[in-house]
């Protein structure tokens, strides 16, 4: 059978695409390299979401090489010596499955950074080929569909929109953001109301979030988070159109005499090797992954890998910049109920200096440390690099549990695209099925620790206006590595740019690149929301130029 | 006081052992080679590094031990930290023999001097962290019997629990 379109991955760049062009007839096929989860599979299970390699490969089958600057040289690291996972969830859905739905849209100059602020040296920014009007209504989709609840804030860099309101209203509140909102307006701060990608009320067969008290890093029960597995692949499935191959893992795809891809070549969990056929074909499989399928497809026609005549696949790596920091609530701040009241969200932020006039800014998110105990227990063994044990260690975690608080808040600045960081594939380095790893070049810009430092001056004083104790913070130029984009820039110029302005190779007429490679800069938020509404943008491309584009 | 601890732990090493006969199957060829004092030796220090206070379990409590023999048995526990584990359990043994014949006081110092030394220091990190896994997991897991440690520490659990372990479909 041959479909009319084959995406490859099921995480955000994905579950839009199916769930439009299912809707529109067309027939798709999903191939995800992990497994099949319902709701009713979820749990909320430290051993098994956050101690246990489960939802993604074991490292030592499957890993990354790491190459990282040290002592005036590049060191590469195969990631099962390490333990640093850049695998972010292999289940249908990916790790859109365990975010925790932070929701924020980039704003209009994040569209144009390059023309805002100029050249920063040894940063290779540039701006997009489209303005933040043509992805407007793409932000306001996903916001129905995937669902999104708040309160619009007023600020001073607050997006054009085209509703007045979010669709669903505010989740409930702990009440530290009483705490919160007095120190804004006490240190003349603007507190954000940050909008979730999780359901405050039903809708359709997916139930309103029921504070759980587990929710960054696990799959939701309810399916109230806007994971692309719940929100769209299951309505998706729903119309007959979607068929959802478990367990394939993509390694190569294949073009023909035309130059457009012919079929996509899979292993199966046992490690047979089958292959697809389609019209179009659609790569999202989160941005290292997609960067090392169209290297790893190089052949006769197509030497440096596919869609790469520009060489430029891989290059311009993005993650976020910044990193986090904490301060402690306690008895004397709350009364023990009130203080350890489970599952309510603080759903607080500070944007003020989102822009500034001399330079990029950011965004700092504040959210209540995780619940995890068996982490939050661990960390407590450690005092001034010693090892404590005994009756100390377990009155420290009664007393931590019993009475203690912590309020996190995490820094998101622009990573500065940069030619120190990139995706490539190295041939020496093979996983268990001999398909050369992706080596990822880890280079930050100094800008990015500068600015990290900048906004966590302002977290702190904030929390030290809260009252809070035992404030610190850790701002580094190594990267969380769940927020990944760029490798797979679009633009209007085939000698610099992988896409065309509709994430379409420039080289491959049958191919789109849809997760978040495409993005020239990431702005300084997390990405999921822009590449859902992207994809919806794609999507909607497609759909009106599928009989031009097939 | 002292032979009546010594015995008690090698009953709860008996027990532990011979109720994950799974591990041994995994661990093949070289699993009868462990010596008994291997798991000897990690059941008498957890005990020390997590001893019962007045609000919380103990080791023994929680079933340390049994929670790490039996989860080491899964193809999910990192070899390496098994490795550690058993090694760790083996210098440490043949550097401080008479350990287990110390009292509480000597056995803190016993601790304190190996901690000094990185690899023994590792060890013990290690062990200490297996411990709170075993204090702080669902029960599913073989520690925290009757949520000992949640019901402790005030700790609300999420929602839902598992019913299966490692994240198994229902």
């Amino acid at each position: 059978m041959k479909y009319d379109v084959c995406i490859i991955g099921s995480g955000a760049g994905a579950g839009p695409l199916a769930y439009e062009l299912s809707h529109a007839g067309k027939k798709v096929v999903i191939l995800e390299k992990g497994d099949i989860y319902s709701e009713q599979d979820f749990s909320k299970d430290e051993i098994a979401y956050t101690k246990r390699t489960i939802f993604t490969p074991k490292l030592s089958d499957e890993y990354h090489t790491i190459e990282t600057f040290e002592d005036g040289e590049w060191i590469k690291t195969p990631t099962y010596e390490n333990n640093w996972n850049f695998w972010n969830g292999s289940l249908l859905g990916g790790s859109s499955n365990f975010m925790s739905g932070f929701f924020h849209r980039l704003k209009p100059n994040d569209f144009k950074l390059k023309s805002v602020y100029g050249v920063y040296e040894g940063a290779n920014i540039e701006d997009w080929p489209i303005r933040y009007e043509e992805l407007e209504p793409y932000y306001d989709l996903v916001e129905k569909i995937v669902g999104v609840s708040g309160h619009v804030t007023e600020y001073a860099h607050q997006e054009p929109r085209s509703t007045n309101a979010y669709p669903y209203p505010p989740l409930e509140e702990h009440p530290i953001v009483e705490k919160f909102d007095a120190a804004c307006q006490a240190l003349n701060f603007t507190p954000f109301i940050t909008p979730r990608a999780i359901l405050s009320q039903a809708q359709g067969n997916r139930n309103p979030c029921y504070y759980s008290h587990y929710c960054g890093s696990y799959a939701c029960s309810s399916g109230a988070k806007g994971s692309s597995r719940a929100a769209l692949l299951q309505p998706a499935l729903a119309t007959g159109n979607l068929h959802i191959i478990a367990n394939a893992f993509v390694i190569k795809l294949e073009t023909d005499q035309t130059q457009k891809i012919q079929k996509a070549l899979y292993l199966t969990k046992e490690g047979t090797q089958k292959e697809i056929k389609a019209k179009l074909f659609i790569l999202a499989a989160q941005a290292v992954e997609s960067s090392r399928l169209l290297l790893n497809s190089k052949n006769a026609a197509f030497p440096n890998g596919l869609a790469n005549s520009s060489g430029a696949v891989g290059k311009n790596l993005l993650f976020s910049g910044g990193g986090m920091g904490s301060g402690e609530f306690d008895l004397s701040h709350f009364s023990q109920e009130i203080l350890l009241q489970p599952g309510l969200f603080v759903n607080r932020a500070l944007t003020d200096w989102y822009f500034t006039p001399q330079f990029k800014g950011g965004l700092i998110d504040f959210l209540f440390e995780h619940a995890n105990p068996i982490r939050r227990a661990n960390a407590l063994k450690w005092e001034d690099n010693t090892l404590i044990f005994g009756p100390k260690l377990q009155d420290k975690i009664f007393q931590t549990f019993t009475t203690k608080r912590v309020l996190n808040f995490e820094i998101f600045n622009d990573w500065m695209p940069n030619d120190n960081c990139f995706v490539s594939v190295d041939e020496k380095y093979r996983d268990k099925y001999g398909i050369p790893v992706a080596n990822i070049r880890i280079g930050a810009h100094p800008e990015d620790v500068r600015v990290g430092e900048f906004l966590a001056t302002k977290a702190v004083q904030l929390l030290e206006h809260m009252g809070a104790k035992n404030i610190s913070y850790s701002i580094s130029p190594l990267p969380s590595q769940n927020l990944q984009a760029g490798g797979c820039r679009f633009g209007n110029n085939p000698k610099k740019h992988v896409l065309n302005r509709y994430c379409r190779s420039h080289d491959i007429p049958n191919l789109f690149v849809t997760d978040g490679s495409f993005m020239p800069t990431g702005g300084s938020v997390p990405y999921t929301w822009t590449i859902y509404a992207n994809a919806f943008r794609i999507a909607d491309y497609i759909k009106n130029h599928f009989d031009l584009l097939a | 006081m002292r032979c009546a601890k010594i015995a008690t732990m090698k009953r709860r090493t008996f027990i532990a052992l011979s109720a994950t006969s799974p591990f041994f199957l995994r661990m093949d060829t070289y699993a009868h080679e462990i010596p008994a004092y291997v798991w000897e030796t990690i059941a008498i220090v957890q005990d020390v590094l997590v001893p019962k206070t007045q609000q919380m379990p103990s080791a023994q409590d929680i079933n340390a031990l049994f929670y790490l023999v039996s989860n080491s048995a899964s193809e999910y526990f990192d070899a390496n930290d098994l490795n550690l584990l058993i090694k760790g359990a083996s210098v440490f043994h043949h550097r401080f023999p008479d350990f287990s014949d110390q009292n509480t006081q000597s056995q803190y110092q016993i601790l304190e001097t190996a901690s000094k030394n990185e690899y023994l220091e590792q060890w013990l990190s290690k062990l200490i962290y297996y411990t709170i896994e075993a204090m702080f997991s669902d029960p599913i897991y073989g520690g925290n019997p009757r949520e000992l440690a949640w019901k402790a520490t005030l700790h609300v659990s999420g929602n839902p629990r598992p019913i299966k372990k490692y994240g198994s479909k229902a």
